[in-house]
């Protein structure tokens, strides 16, 4: 009875586990095959859809995709600092009432915020706004409560007796800000500003609705074709644009993002 | 007669109208190690807080150095502070710790050098400066806190029950090699702590607080011998307290009437309450044989053996002397003595002087 | 001493200096969330009651809402859909979560990482993969065809099905990890203790980890359903032209319909479905936690 527990345990974990790398194999294995099906015909593959890539047609929205991403994850991962700085290092009055402001948008789904946006734009005339202003602005309403947050739990995980500790020894407040609090949640900030600029370079549900002709972005554009065709081409595209997130992950962690958050904590 | 570094001048702090600390008044002169010694949530950290500025008093002063604090932030107050959990920063190595303080004073560079080699010596822990605190195991941790407390030269170190989180026979040792650094270093210590052996053992001076309040202050030995209230002779030491019913002043001795009618012949004191209380030091009693001597005693009480407990150094004899009074008692062991069993009829012989009357 | 009776001193901690600039430094993102989130909200909750040629208000819109039958269909399908992606998360992820959180060789690493690298993928990736698997020319409709079991392709996609399994996969990493942080504080040395005590294997997952685990089975399943309620593309693209839920619906009412009012309503009615689901999330939690506070407290 007990062998038999653990065989369905082990099959059943493998079996999770092959769901949910299938669709990765699957796509890089269209990318590479010649046929735009994924058959089990006889198997011979080719780099052309990869050579494909670099045209304007998906290098623009590509770049808009990584720009507007980068300053997203600029603009929250500073106004993220300086809030969570505020609210709980300061612990200013209502402390608590304007953590939860800060945090409201997260309760709110994508797709409504994006609706909200887009009416608030139409209704008092800013149509011009559409595309990379607006996807700006949307983005960094969707990434900063993120960013504020992981910097304000890494704030509150921070050992308040450091900072005690430096202020016996004399250290002023910007002193004690820039040689202890800073070098202490600095992996903190890291991972939100990465993680702001994932989910500004992946978003879907609020870019579809503010994007413009010729200022998409990429995930905007793929969905486009999907909508009508399953080209090769696009298995292309996505596992491309993943490698590229891998790499951001890697370069900031590089930096000292995650895996120092896990080792270096204060304790 | 020494300088005074801090003095509280009846300094209380309530949370809410909650009193956590309450009138304290304290001089501390210069040099000496001084311990706060109390049960937890008595308010020692908050006074030791308010020392170091993090807390301001809800009313009353500190001074340092005969000048008031009360507005002086704490990186302006000269003062060290060793953390319970040492508080190191991660991120900088055992040298960096060290060197804050004197980096945040503009000490120049090769001066401050010399002092962080100075204070790692004087913590023994030379060699050690290029490693990061989660390299050191929890006793050098706890050096490294201490030579990064006493490298700027703070005029008063305080110490917030900076050896609870290390072994046993660590704490011991540190105990020592603590009282040591201080004296060499003739700082002014203030230990926190709620060890009572470990104040007991560093301490010039103890400072017993209860409820928020001093409970009674002085040198160890002093507070060992004369308790000045049941709660202080039960903190400090183990001891039999005894309810006083009645007392009764001979020509030569107070007579306490404890139990149901038990006499004790006490030294006379000039204690002005009614005594209501006293502690006798298990140690203080003597075992005589039944029936023999003992006729220098001031209290010679029959009594019966019910337990007998082997402590290795000592003998734990728990006694009942009829009259509803049982006394411990503890017999050291040597290689003459041999406890007595239980059951057996044996005799108690207490000195005036070691019957500590109590008014509360 | 009289005279310093009543001195309540300020604390020393604060310089005056300084005291302005937290508020300086907290405004700019109060600022962008007022214009860029409470404005459009406030606006968008506004439209929703308001007649479009009169601006009077008006509960004409949520009235159409409830009787054009299309609506309220689609409000149900998101409902439906989403409890069967809360409940498919929660059983897929279970055993992973128990690996992840009782493992300590490193294969751990290696089934930490597959389970949330598709998190980094992006769900336009996974649903192309999904497409391409369950399409009538796909994967597994080749696969059946090849080996003779079927004769004409499975229906595996433009339907419920196919979106509940791509609305799985996208989810699947947060009911993980959710699962495996409260299995994770399950003391292995009771499940220890019931084998000592004779409970087979079975018994063991049955009377000690399933029901200790209850917490995290529930926010796995809260997240799920409000991850998937929420989600455009995946049923935009694995349902087909006819699969209409909440989140499809509302886009078209504002792409192709051009009606606001209206779309505010469905947005709404989107919003209050989630708020309700965490509303039973909060109060589950809060329950929870007195009952957890109540029975330790007396133990001190
Ligand atoms: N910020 C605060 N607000 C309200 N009450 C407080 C606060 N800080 C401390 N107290 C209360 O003051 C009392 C004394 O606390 P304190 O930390 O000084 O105790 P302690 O003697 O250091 O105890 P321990 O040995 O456990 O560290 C406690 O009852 C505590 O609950
Ligand atoms: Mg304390």
């Amino acid at each position: 009875m007990n062998r038999l527990i653990s065989i369905f345990y082990w099959f059943s974990l493998g079996a999770v586990l092959c769901f949910i790398t299938l669709p990765l194999i699957v796509v890089v294995a269209a990318s590479l095959s010649p046929t735009s099906a994924v058959t089990l015909q006889p198997w011979e593959w080719t780099g052309r859809w990869y050579a494909d890539l670099w045209s304007s047609r998906w290098l623009d929205p590509f770049l808009a995709s990584v720009k507007i991403a980068t300053v997203v994850a600029a603009i929250s991962g500073v106004l993220g600092l300086f809030a969570a700085y505020a609210v709980v290092y300061e612990r200013i009055p209502g402390s608590d009432a304007l953590m939860s402001c800060l945090l409201s948008p997260l309760s709110v789904p994508q797709i409504v915020k994006g609706v909200a946006v887009v009416l608030f734009l139409s209704m008092i005339g800013l149509q011009g706004f559409l595309g990379t202003p607006a996807l700006i602005a949307a983005h960094v309403v969707l990434a900063l409560p993120f960013v504020t947050r992981m910097v304000a739990t890494s704030l509150a995980n921070f050992d308040a007796n450091l900072d005690r500790a430096a202020q016996v020894l004399g250290a002023s407040k910007l002193q004690r800000i820039r040689l202890v609090v800073l070098p202490m949640i600095k992996p903190g900030v890291l991972s939100g500003v990465t993680f702001a600029f994932i989910i500004s370079f992946n978003n879907i549900p609020l870019s579809v609705f503010l994007v413009r002709p010729g200022d998409s972005t990429l995930p905007i554009t793929v969905i486009n074709y999907l909508e009508y065709s399953l080209d090769p081409v696009l298995a292309a595209v996505n596992v491309a644009s993943m490698a590229f997130i891998l790499a951001v992950i890697f370069l900031f962690e590089k930096i000292g993002g995650f895996s120092a958050q896990l080792h270096g904590g204060s304790k | 007669m020494n300088a005074l570094d801090i003095e509280l001048v009846s300094v209380s702090k309530s949370y809410a109208s909650m009193a956590v600390v309450r009138d304290i008044d304290l001089a501390i002169p210069q040099g000496e190690f001084v311990s706060i010694l109390g049960p937890s949530g008595c308010g020692k950290t908050t006074t030791l807080n308010m020392i170091a500025g993090f807390t301001a008093p809800s009313r009353g002063d500190i001074r340092i150095k005969g000048r008031s604090q009360v507005r002086v932030p704490p990186e302006r107050r000269n003062i060290g502070l060793v953390f319970q959990n040492y508080a190191l920063f991660p991120h900088m190595t055992v040298t960096e710790n060290v060197a804050f303080g004197l980096k945040m004073k503009g000490v120049r560079r090769e001066e401050a050098e010399t002092t962080v080699k100075s204070a790692l010596r004087s913590v023994h822990l030379e060699g050690m400066g290029k490693r990061y605190p989660r390299e050191l195991s929890g006793g050098q941790q706890q050096r490294v806190a201490l030579a990064r407390a006493i490298a700027p030269r703070p005029s008063v170190l305080l110490l917030d029950e900076p050896l609870s989180n290390l072994d046993l026979k660590l704490r011991e040792a540190m105990r020592i090699e603590l009282k040591d650094i201080q004296q060499q270093l003739g700082m002014t210590f203030v230990y926190v702590t709620h060890d009572q052996e470990e104040a007991m053992a560093m301490s010039d001076r103890v400072v017993v607080m209860w409820q928020g309040a001093i409970a009674q202050e002085g040198q160890p030995a002093a507070l060992y011998r004369e308790p000045n209230s049941r709660f202080v002779a039960d903190f400090i030491g183990k001891s039999n307290i005894l309810a006083v019913a009645s007392t009764a002043t001979q020509a030569a001795h107070l007579e306490l009437a404890v139990g149901d009618g038990l006499m004790l012949k006490a030294r006379k004191t000039e204690l002005s309450a009614a005594i209501r209380y006293c502690s006798i030091r298990p140690e203080s009693i003597a075992v005589l044989p039944s029936g023999v001597g003992g006729n220098g005693f001031a209290n010679l009480l029959n009594a019966t053996v019910r337990r007998v407990v082997n402590l290795g150094a000592a003998f734990e004899i728990d006694a009942d002397l009829g009259s509803d009074v049982r006394l411990h008692v503890l017999l050291r062991a040597t290689r003459a003595s041999v406890p007595p069993s239980v059951g057996d009829a044996i005799r108690l012989g207490i000195e005036d002087a070691d019957i500590q009357p109590l008014s509360a | 001493m009289n005279s310093l009776a009543l001195d309540l001193h300020p604390p020393a901690r604060r310089r005056r200096t300084l005291t302005w600039f937290p508020f300086a430094a907290l405004s700019p993102s109060l600022l962008v969330l007022s214009v860029f989130f409470a404005l459009p909200m406030g606006m968008m909750i506004g439209m929703s009651f308001t007649q479009t040629e009169t601006f009077s208000p008006t509960l004409d819109h949520y009235q159409r809402f409830f009787t054009d039958g299309l609506s309220i269909a689609g409000f149900c399908r998101t409902a439906l859909m989403s409890l069967l992606v809360a409940i498919s998360v929660t059983v897929l992820g279970y055993p992973v979560a128990y690996f992840l959180a009782r493992s300590t060789t490193r294969w751990r690493a290696v089934v930490f990482a597959l389970a949330l690298a598709p998190e980094l993928a992006g769900v336009v990736l996974r649903t192309y993969g999904w497409l391409i698997i369950l399409e009538d020319r796909g994967f597994i409709n080749d696969l059946l065809l090849h080996l003779g079991l079927i004769s004409s392709p499975l229906p595996l996609s433009k339907n419920l099905f196919a979106v509940v399994v791509g609305l799985t996969h996208v989810v699947l990493p947060f009911g993980i990890l959710s699962l495996m942080t409260s299995i994770q504080g399950i003391d292995p040395n009771l499940e220890r203790a019931a084998q000592m005590l004779g409970a087979s294997r079975l018994a063991v997952i049955r009377t000690i980890v399933l029901p200790l685990s209850v917490p995290g089975i529930v926010s796995s399943m809260l997240i799920a359903f409000t991850m998937a309620a929420s989600a455009y593309a995946t049923p935009a693209l694995l349902g087909g032209a006819g699969f209409k839920v909440l989140a499809t619906m509302i886009y078209e009412q504002v792409l192709f319909y051009i009606d606001w009012p209206f779309a505010s309503v469905m947005a709404m009615s989107l919003l209050l479905m989630m708020l309700a689901i965490s509303f039973v999330g909060v109060r589950y939690e809060s329950r929870r936690r007195s009952r957890a506070s109540v029975s330790s407290g007396g133990e001190r």
